[in-house]
Formats: C-alpha cells, structure tokens, sequence
C-alpha cells in the first residue's frame, strides 16, 4: 500500500459525496463482489455528539465528547475493550442515553444497525430466512439481487444458509448481522466489529464495497490494514476517558499520537521491552 | 524450498476428512517446514487452517499420511480459545512455562532445608553426598541465571501486560486468558510455534510488541491469522489453503497478493472480479 495514495483518496471521498451518490449502481454490482445499496440522499447533518458524558458506576467511560460525523466519511473507532465503543452506537440508538449531552441525528439520516438485540432476527428461523425472509430475489438500490448469492458472498454456502439461527456460532452470527445490516439501504452505516470473523478475500471485498458506498459509516475494528485503507476519520478511545476525533487514516493518526503524547509520556508502554533480559 | 536451511519437519500425504459431514479438508498435503521460518496460513473459514496447526502440534491424531519431526524438537501450540486451570492464580500459569527452572530451584531449596537435619549434619558422608548434589545445581542454576528468576517472570509479564500475578484465572476475560497463555508459550520458547489468530483481542500496543518478538524468533513460527500486517509484517512464507491443497509462496503478504492476482490473470483470460478485488488492494 502507499500511503500518500490512500490518503489523497480518502480526502477525494469526504469531497465527493454527489459523485460517490451518482455512481451507476449497475455497473457497481457487475465489479463488486459486494456491493452496498446507497440509501436515500443524506443531508450534510449526519450525527452530532455534543458534549456527551457518560458513566457506568463509578467508571467515566467519556466526558464532553465531540465530533460531527462528515457526509462521506468512513469513521473507524479504536480503542480497547471495555472502554465504551458499542456504547455510543447504543446511545445514537436511543438504546441507551447519554448522562450529559445528546446525539443529534439529522432528518435525512438513514442508520443501518443490527446487533444482538435486533428484533428482525428469529432464532428459530434459518440464516437465509432471516436475511431475504423467503425470498429467492430481493430489491436492492432499487434492483433485484439474488439472496443466496448475496449471502454466500459472507462466507455461508448453501447449506449453511439453511442452519437456524439458535445454533449458529458468534462468528456466523456477526457476519448475518453484516450482511442484514448492509441490504438495509441505510444511509448511516453502524458496523460493530464486523472484520474480526472474516477471511482476507471478504475483507478486500468489504473494503472496496464500503470505499463505493455513498454515505457515512462508523465502524468498530481492530484490523489495522482494514482501518488504514477505508478511513476518513478515527475515533480513538485513548484511555483515562479521553476520546480523540481525528482527520486521516489509521496510520496517520498513528504517527499523531506519537507526535502528540510522545514517547516520553509512556515508558512503561514503550513497544519493543524484551520477553526475556 | 530454499538452500542452506535445515527441515524442522515434514508433512507428507497428510489428508484430514471429517466423517460426519463428509468433508475433505486437507487433500494429500507434502510439504517441509524449515527451522526459523515465519510462515501465514491464509484461507477461507473452514478451509482446515485450525485443523493442520492441530496435526502440526500433535493434537489432532485422526488424520492420513505422516508428519515427521527431526528428533528433540519441542512443539507449542496457542489455540483461540486456551484453556487454563482456573482454580490458579496467574502467575501459576506462567511460571508453568519455567517448570525445569523452578524445578531445579525447589530441588535446591530442598537440600538446603536437609543442611538442618540433625541426622544430616551429624553423618559427615551425608553432608558430602548433599554438597555435591548442590553444588552440581548450583552449576546448572547459575547457567540459566536461575537465580533472578522472579525478575524474569516479571518482565515478560510486563511486556505482554498480563493482570497481576495474584489475580485467580477464574476472573479473567478471554482476551486476558490469551495473554497470559501467550506469556507462558513464549517462555518455553518451542522450536515450533503454533499460533491461531494470535493478534486477535490484543490491542494495538501488544501486536507491535509480538510483531516484533516474533521476528527475532529463533525457532519456525506458524501463524493462522486474518490479520494483514501482521502476514506483511513478520511473516516470511504465506501457505495458502485452498480447496484442501497447501500452495506455498516465498514473501509476504503484499508480494503474495502480486503474484496472486498475476495467477489468476494467467489462468482466466477475462478478468475475474476476484482478480481486479486484488489489484485495487495493492493501488
């Protein structure tokens, strides 16, 4: 990968909304082998934090936490367990609310979510049922799509699509809710860890989908190659509360960190101590 | 394969079915492993990456053909979801990776607390016999530099962040389980190391920490992980498993995917959307 190169075309998309939005979606779905349905126009008010605290116990996960999501942008959020991540799609959720602050979500905004709790899903119900509910072709940016090819694109082959959802395994169950959530035709997508349980040739192909995706997505990911080649923006979750918005791919903030906390602030967390004196 | 290297260990014929499902998934596999190679395992799910480093590590015994070790290598494996004895603490666990060390130690300790016994130091031959028995332990202690064993523990715990010493396993999360399984496996340090999905649930600061240790690895590292940096990072060989068949290519990852996309062009002369996938990656 260059990195010059990706970063001029991260720049590229956050200015290119119309473009990316007057792609032609057939040709779209010819070259990818996963195409994205664009949602409806998304205005330029995406979703706001403003001043948002929040608290478990005595545990400060955030204070006064900002940022304004951009139109195009492709946020990645980073930071370890435990520090608050799905908390925020909770919250933009109204699933959970913030102590202090607010989420505003613009009119136009469409969000695609789908999490444990997703009421769409039946257990009792197979994979494929539940992603095209019993039908063979399903409308997709306005075109018909094949579901079981769509799905198998995930990884499940035709019989596995016929496995019930009640015994399926975490990973099968976070690549169901990928693709439900991405046949969703939002135009705000909300991604938790959606990498973790895909092999390389389904990242490369979720990449090139989200990069023709006309839209904003926010996606939870420790995969670093994933982050550096789709981000606008990173989210970082520093630790001791602090949460840092910053313009650029994941290497780019990577080197911002460095430049900005220094090496000298953390020895103890110095990179290469040794295993062994 | 290459030259001046020496063959750690062979696999040849090596074919696993699963019976229930009558599934194949390793067809007739001859390959050799050299000693100090970095090597990525890449494949679908379900394309048998977990099941070979099984075979590889001894494991899995219900399999075809042969794997052959050149004598006296040790073998460690870290699977994805370790399992480890909860009713100890953390620092048990690790030191599990020392066990001849401490050992030698207790032994030691042992023939210190006899030094005490009357009917020891009152028997002048007894007391001779027990000096040279420590005596020759103390060569090997000193050797080993022993004697500063609880710093070394200390340090690699330190570098892999695991949670405090005294911390019982039973409260661990499966990402600290990870670490303090990893933390014992490095400190034995195997000549082959066996990793499934090493870099997941460790954060940023740990997978350049691991990185970097296992470049320096002396012995053969053998990694199945979906983690693309990691595979251009530190790995050295890519082994790709596809439809059962191990395809072995020199370089890492972005080299593997240049001559992948080079491949599939040769094989089809209309452009697959696979193939283009892997052109754009590399742009």
């Amino acid at each position: 990968m260059a990195p010059k190169g990706r970063h001029a075309k991260s720049k590229a998309r956050l200015a290119n909304y119309d473009k990316l939005m007057n792609q032609d979606q057939n040709k779209l779905d010819e070259k990818l082998e996963i195409y994205i349905p664009n949602g409806p126009r998304l205005g330029t008010n995406v979703i706001e934090s403003v001043g948002v605290s929040k608290a478990y116990g005595d545990k400060l996960l955030y204070e006064n936490l900002n940022f304004n999501l951009p139109q195009a942008g492709i946020v990645g959020i980073i930071g370890p367990n435990g520090a608050g991540k799905t908390t925020i799609f909770r919250m933009i959720m109204g699933e959970e609310t913030p102590d202090k602050g607010e989420f505003k979500v613009g009119d136009t905004a469409k969000i695609a979510y789908v999490d444990q709790s997703h009421s769409n899903i039946d257990p009792e119900k197979t994979i494929w049922q539940n992603f095209a509910d019993e039908q063979e072709l399903i409308l997709m940016g306005g075109k018909q799509v094949n579901s079981r090819a769509y799905l198998s694109r995930f990884n499940f082959s035709g019989s596995e699509q016929n496995k019930k959802v009640s015994a399926l395994s975490g990973g099968e169950r976070n690549r169901l809710h990928l693709a439900m959530t991405l046949r969703e035709e939002g135009n705000v997508l909300l991604l938790d860890e959606p990498t973790n349980d895909l092999d390389v040739n389904t990242l490369r192909a979720l990449e090139e989908g989200l990069e023709n995706f006309a839209g904003c997505a926010v996606v939870i990911s420790h995969d670093r190659w994933f982050l550096d080649r789709i981000c606008t923006h990173i989210l970082a979750f520093e630790g001791d509360s602090q949460v840092y918005f910053f313009e650029g791919s994941f290497s780019d903030y990577e080197e911002n960190k460095k430049a900005r906390l220094g090496g000298d602030l953390m020895p103890k967390r110095i990179k290469y101590k040794k295993l062994v004196r | 394969m290459a030259e001046d290297k020496k063959v750690i260990f062979s696999m040849s014929g090596v074919s696993k079915t699963y019976q229930g499902a009558n599934k194949q998934v390793l067809k007739n596999i001859y390959l050799s492993f050299f000693y100090g190679a970095k090597i990525g395992i890449l494949g679908l799910n379900g394309s048998g990456k977990s099941t070979l480093l099984k075979i590889i590590s001894g494991l899995e015994k219900s399999y075809q053909g042969d794997v052959v070790f050149s004598p006296g290598y040790s073998v460690g494996y870290l699977s994805q979801e370790p399992q480890l004895d909860d009713s100890k603490t953390v620092l048990d666990i690790v030191k599990e990776g020392v066990a001849e060390t401490v050992a030698i130690l207790d032994e030691y300790n042992k023939i210190n607390d006899m030094f005490g016994l009357e009917e020891v130091y009152s028997d002048a031959d007894k007391m001779d016999k027990l000096m040279a028995q420590q005596a020759v332990l103390q060569d090997k202690i000193d050797a080993a530099n022993a004697w500063e064993l609880d710093t070394k523990l200390e340090i690699a715990m330190d570098a892999l962040r695991t949670p405090e010493g005294d911390t019982p396993i039973k409260n661990l999360s499966g990402g600290e389980r990870r670490r303090v399984a990893l933390c014992r496996l490095l400190l034995q340090e195997p000549d082959v190391l066996l990793l499934d999905e090493p870099t997941n649930h460790l954060d940023a600061e740990s997978v350049h920490w691991l990185e970097h240790h296992l470049q320096q690895y002396k012995g053969t590292v053998i990694a199945v992980t979906h983690d693309r940096y990691f595979l251009d990072n530190v790995a050295g060989w890519i082994l790709e498993l596809d439809r059962g068949e191990g395809i072995p290519w020199k370089g890492n990852y972005s080299s593997w995917l240049d001559q992948k996309s080079k491949r599939l062009a040769l094989e089809s002369k209309t452009a697959s959307k696979r193939q283009k996938t892997l052109e754009r990656e590399l742009e």
